[in-house]
This record gives structure tokens, sequence and C-alpha cells, in this order.
């Protein structure tokens, strides 16, 4: 845990985690860290107001280990948008937790040289449904490319695509519920993956409040 | 404070639902799903919105009047446990066949369906998986086995509310449907996408209890309604065994236990000169109770023959009079040779206390001449026999029911295929 | 338990108590040829 000043404004902005990228809360500058040093490399919006019953700061559990949500990008595509929340662990690992179409989605980055075949330049540009791939030693197969802008963002993250520029954000799924993305950038390609998880699974707390619902009985089923 | 009630923050006050107004025609409109629908089409015109963003953007514009929900927008119902909430409702069509299907909205548990043909009601989840059919065409999911039912390529007539894609008038998907009452695995094809519901059969009364709505009369059998006979079908099948089994055992210690002694009688003579009433006997009867049979038997040729018989109790006088009466005629004609009737007949004397008995048997006979047959009548007594009848009364009674029902089962299953291109029952 | 069902249950018990009472006592039912048990006037005859 960390208090650094943003470079932008000045204020004090907390970092809990190794993620290296952070929106300052009262400029919402989007600040990388290199090394030692922490820079400002411009603005994002505020996530837009959702019906969400996550929130920064809940909690929850994947698989017995345990969870904060520290920060989220809003992501959307032609038809439609999503959020994705960046979940600290505590072993300081890091995963994304997708929210969209009413589902959760936990993944985790993998070495991009798991990925086969090996990406050429300009290959995964032309990736389609269909496609298969290899990832880790596990099959998957192309569902979904789009072309993903940022909405807005907040908190600690472990990527933010690039202001201004689309990224192309291609959806794999495995057998069962297994499920990865590959997003591609001008500069690099990140793969993840990981599985579907259910909301009673992951037993959260600090959810907020939403007017008229109260959360399931926190229970594996 | 409830387990519930402790993993939500105490911190800020509750979010509400949004309330924005449509910019094509000004009404308000409630986004019960913001963050999750990324469109709405408005109740008010069904202009197409784009609720994906902050701002509300009008897709397509269209002035449509809807007629009134079966289930307004945001109605609450809990089906299954968890309580749910009515956002967007569309109707589909094909091949003439009309049906609505409404989306249900639960902040944690995410999006189903509520479908409603025709009087049926069914509750529909998305599977993330994708299913892959088995070489013999049979699907298999969940410890079950789905069987097609049907295929076609239905289309969109109208939707309003809120969706989580952007749904017009007009979109036609490839759709199939495979079967396991009371599941439907329903898998649609649009462009490159696929996506696998699968169904659960409602109870009328279910839904309207749930959510406040009359239901009307149900049309015919739905593809996945579950059998009521066939419910019932595998314990009454239970029970049958059982009884059987009991009555077999009932019939084998009975069986066990029947003497079965003969006594033969010698014969009746319709001799000249002979008497026409001939006493046999006295015999005893030990058995406490028995069933016996009278066997006369005489080779006849084209004649009949008629004993009135008498068994008497040589104690207490008590008489049980029957008739043994049999004939055989034999010819050839036309068609070859014919023959009716038999040479024997048996009478059965159903509960003879124990005792001594005599037989008083007086006889009538006649050939085709109208005279008295020339051979002896052979009689035979057999005591204390097994009673096959009531074995096969209790039989009867035992599976009377159980093919009742399965008739009852067949037809059902009949009325329900035949709404099938792919009916496992030939119609010709 | 579906009225049906208990009906049918208690329509095997019927059944059975029947097969063993008729079995026991030596009955058959619709033995048609079997006429009303007369009293004999005297042991040993019988009149018609």
């Amino acid at each position: 845990m960390a208090n650094r000043p943003c470079p932008a404004c000045g204020a004090s902005v907390q970092f809990r985690s190794a993620a290296p990228y952070a929106v300052c809360p009262y400029c919402q500058s989007l600040l990388v860290r290199r090394d030692a040093t922490l820079e400002s490399i411009g603005r994002v919006a505020d996530v837009p107001e959702d019906f969400s019953p996550l929130q920064l700061n809940t909690a929850g559990v994947f698989e017995g280990r345990r969870f904060t949500l520290i920060g989220r990008i809003r992501k959307a595509w032609e038809q439609g948008s999503w959020s994705e929340w960046c979940a600290l662990f505590d072993d300081q690992r890091l995963g994304w937790l997708a929210e969209a179409q009413g589902d959760l989605v936990m993944t985790f980055e993998r070495p991009l040289e798991q990925l086969t075949p090996q990406p050429k330049p300009g290959a995964l540009a032309r990736a389609k449904p269909g496609n298969n791939l290899t990832i880790e030693g596990r099959r998957f197969t192309v569902t979904d490319v789009k072309a993903v802008v940022l909405l807005g963002a907040q908190g600690e993250l472990i990527s933010c695509p690039p202001k201004g520029t689309a990224m192309k954000s291609i959806d794999v799924r495995g057998p069962g519920m297994e499920f990865g993305t590959i997003e591609v950038t001008a500069d690099e390609t990140s793969v993840f993956t990981g599985r579907f998880v259910e909301f009673a699974e992951c037993r959260f707390s600090g959810l907020r409040a939403l007017e008229g619902w109260t959360p399931p009985v926190a229970a594996v089923r | 404070m409830s387990a519930s009630e402790s993993s939500v923050a105490s911190a800020a006050a509750a979010r509400t639902a949004k309330v924005v107004s449509c910019p094509a025609c000004g009404a308000s409109l409630t986004l019960r799903a913001l963050g999750q629908s990324v469109m709405a089409a408005c109740p008010s015109c069904q202009s197409q919105l784009d609720v994906s963003r902050a701002d509300v953007r009008l897709i397509q514009r269209y002035r449509e009047q809807v007629t009134k929900l079966r289930i307004p927008l945001g109605t609450r119902g809990v089906l299954k446990g968890e309580r749910f909430e009515v956002i967007g409702a569309m109707q589909r069509s094909v091949s003439g066949y009309r049906w609505e299907e409404y989306l249900l909205f639960n902040p944690y548990l995410g999006f189903r369906w509520l479908v409603f043909d025709a009087g049926h009601w069914n509750f529909g989840t998305m599977l993330r998986e994708n299913l892959s059919l088995s070489p013999s065409g049979t699907l298999e999911y969940g410890g079950r086995k789905f069987t097609k039912f049907q295929s076609g390529k239905p289309v969109v007539d109208w939707a309003v509310g809120e969706f989580y894609w952007r749904v017009t008038a007009g979109d036609r998907v490839n759709s199939s449907d495979y079967i396991a009452p009371p599941f439907m695995l329903s898998l649609e094809k649009a462009d490159d996408e696929y996506t696998w519901t699968q169904l659960e059969y409602l109870e009328p009364d279910e839904v309207e209890a749930a959510f406040h709505v009359h239901s009307p009369a149900r049309d015919n059998v739905a593809p996945n309604q579950p059998n009521p006979a066939s419910r019932a079908m595998s314990r009454v099948v239970q029970i049958a065994l059982t009884a059987l089994v009991l009555a077999i055992g009932v019939q084998v210690f009975t069986a066990v236990r029947a003497r079965s002694s003969t006594i033969s009688l010698g014969n009746y003579s319709f001799e000249k000169g002979v008497a026409p009433e001939q006493v046999y006997g006295p015999f005893t009867f030990d058995a406490p109770f028995s069933l016996n049979e009278l066997t006369a038997s005489a080779g006849l040729n084209n004649s009949w023959v008629e004993l009135d018989c008498s068994l008497v109790n040589t104690v207490t006088g008590e008489t049980r009079e029957f008739t043994n009466a049999f004939s055989f005629y034999q010819g050839s004609d036309s068609d070859g040779p014919w023959s009716e009737g038999d040479r024997h007949d048996t009478s059965l004397l159903p509960t003879i206390p124990a005792g001594t008995y005599n037989l008083v048997v007086e006889g009538a006979s006649g050939d085709d001449h109208d005279q008295r047959i020339q051979q002896p009548v052979s009689l035979s007594l057999t005591h204390d026999v097994v009673p096959w009848r009531n074995f096969w009364l209790a039989v009867l009674a035992i599976v009377a029911y159980p093919l009742y029902l399965a008739l009852r089962v067949h037809a059902f299953e009949r009325q329900r295929w035949s709404e099938s291109d792919l009916s496992p029952y030939s119609s010709d | 338990m579906r009225p049906g069902t208990l009906i049918y249950i208690v329509l095997c018990g019927l059944a059975l108590s029947f097969l063993a009472f008729a079995n026991l006592r030596g009955y058959v039912p619709f033995a048609s040829n079997v006429a009303q048990a007369a009293r004999g006037a005297t042991a040993g005859h019988f009149h018609k």
C-alpha cells in the first residue's frame, strides 16, 4: 500500500497493487507507473453510472483465494458496452472480472508465447469466429471479434485501452466454462484466459445497495 | 443483520433504477438493467434506443402502438426461489405460430427468459457452454438425453423494453429445439453466434402466483410438457409388480397345498334296463373347503349327453345340484370336414365342505336318430383342485389400471409429437 | 400420494384378499353350471 502524489494535480493517489495503471480520482488523469516514475498520459472519463451490485472495494472469493475490486474499465463496442473490474488477490496476483450480459468472467493474463499458432504480424487482425487456437495447451475457438473503445475508468488497472484508438478484442471459448480474450493494440498483444463464475460462488461482501433488491443468500450452490 | 444484508456495504444510499426520456417521442422510460442492457425499445413508440453509454441515443425511430403486455414491464415475481423483474418483452412467430418472450433481470443473477406459448409457460436460462450433437443426432446435457423436436426460422414481430443485444422487428434466426421433458434445449444461430437456452416447463399456477397474471387455458401439448400419466405410471408399475408377485405367491401356496386327488367313479350307462338314476360313492372330501371337478366323457358321434347331478352329503343331507352336458357333431361339406362340440364336460363344484358324499346322476342322451346313445359315460371326480379363475381375475384387476395408464401415456406422447415434423408416430 | 394411486393400492389389496380367501374356501365366481344348494329331504335321496 503506498500513496503517491498525482503528477497532474498533486492529489494523493492510493496504490494497493503492482498494477501499472491508475486513474486519479480527483482529476481523472490516467497515470502510468514505469519503474519509480509516475507519469500522466492524459485524462479518461469517469465510468458511466449503472445498476451493478459491484463497486470499488467489493471483496470476493475465487477458487479459495480472496480478492478485492480495485479498479474498473468501461469498454464499448459498436452495439454495446460492459465493465471489467481489476481484481487484486491476497497474494498480489491481479485478474480481470468481466461483467457483461448478466455474466461474470474471471481471467488472468497468460504469457504471449503460450498462444499457438503464434500470430504473425497482422494475423490476429484477420481473426474470425470459428478459428481455432491453443493457449497454454488448452484449445479455444474464436467466437467474437470486436473493435473496442474506452468509455471510462477508475481505480487501479492492469491495462487500459489507449485513448482515441480502438483496440481489437478477440473472444475465445474453451470446453465447458472456459473463456479467453486476446487484446490487440498497435503496440502490444495481451492474452487472458479464465472461466465463467457464478455470483453466489464469489461470496461477495461490500456490495453496493440496490433499491428494492437483496443479494441472494451467499452460499455456493 | 442477515447474511445477505451483511454482504452490502452500508455506506452509500441505495442505487435506484434510472428514468430517462425517449429522444423520439419524449415518453419517460425506466432503465432497470443499466449497464447490462445495451438497447431499449421505447414502450410508447417502439423506437430503438442505444442505452449502452451515458447518453441515450436514438438508433431507429418507430411510431408503433404496442398492445397491452400480458406481463407489464417492471413486474416483479419470484420464480425458482429467486426474484426477477420483467425488463423486456417481445413477440416472435414462425409458420403462423406466435409466442411471447419476456426478458427477466436480477442484478445479481443476470438474465432469464419467461416464454408464453398458447397457455404454456417456460423458464429459460442461457447456457454458456457450446453443446455438440452426438453422431446419432441426440444431445446429452445435465445427465439427460434430448431428442430433436423441430427446427425453424422464427422472426421478431415486435420488441419493447430493455435487451442485452440490439433486437429489431424483422430479425430472423435459425432455431432448433431438443426435448427431454420437462426440459428443452433451444439452439439459436445468428450469423456466427450460437446461443443455447435451456427451458424448463412451468405449470401455469406457478407463473400466475409469481407474476399475478391470468394464464388462459392451455392449447394442445407443449413439446417439453411433462406427461402427467408418466409420473403416476412408475409408481403404479411398482405397485402392480409387487401385487403380481404376491398373487403368484398365493397361487403357488394354493397349488402346493391342493390335494388334486382323483376319485374314479366308474360309468353312467344308458343301456336298456338300467335305471336312469344311478348313485356313486360314498366318497370322502377331507379338505375343510374345496373346489372339486366332475368330468364326464364319452365317445360321442353326432350325439349329445345331459346329466342332472346332485352331490349329497350323507350326514347333513345338503345337496348341490348341477348339470353336466356335452355334445359332439362332425361332418363334411364344401369347405371340408368340420366338427362342433366336445366329447366331455367338466363341472366345477366350489366351496364344498369336508364330509362324506354320494353323487346321484340322472342322464338323458340322443343321437341323430333321437335314440339313447350306446356308449357309457365315464365319470371322474377330482377333489380339491387348484382354482385358476381367481388367479386370472386378480391378475386382470392388477394389470387393468397400469394398462389404462400406459394408453394415456401413449396418447399424450402422440399429441405432443403431433406438432413436430420429426414425429416417431407416423400418421399414415 | 395421488388419489388414483391410493385407490389402486386399495384395489390391489382387495384383489389379493379375494384371491387368498377364495382359494382357501375353494370358491370360484361365475361357475355357471352350479345350481343353488338345495336342502335334501333325506340323506342319500333327492327329489326332483
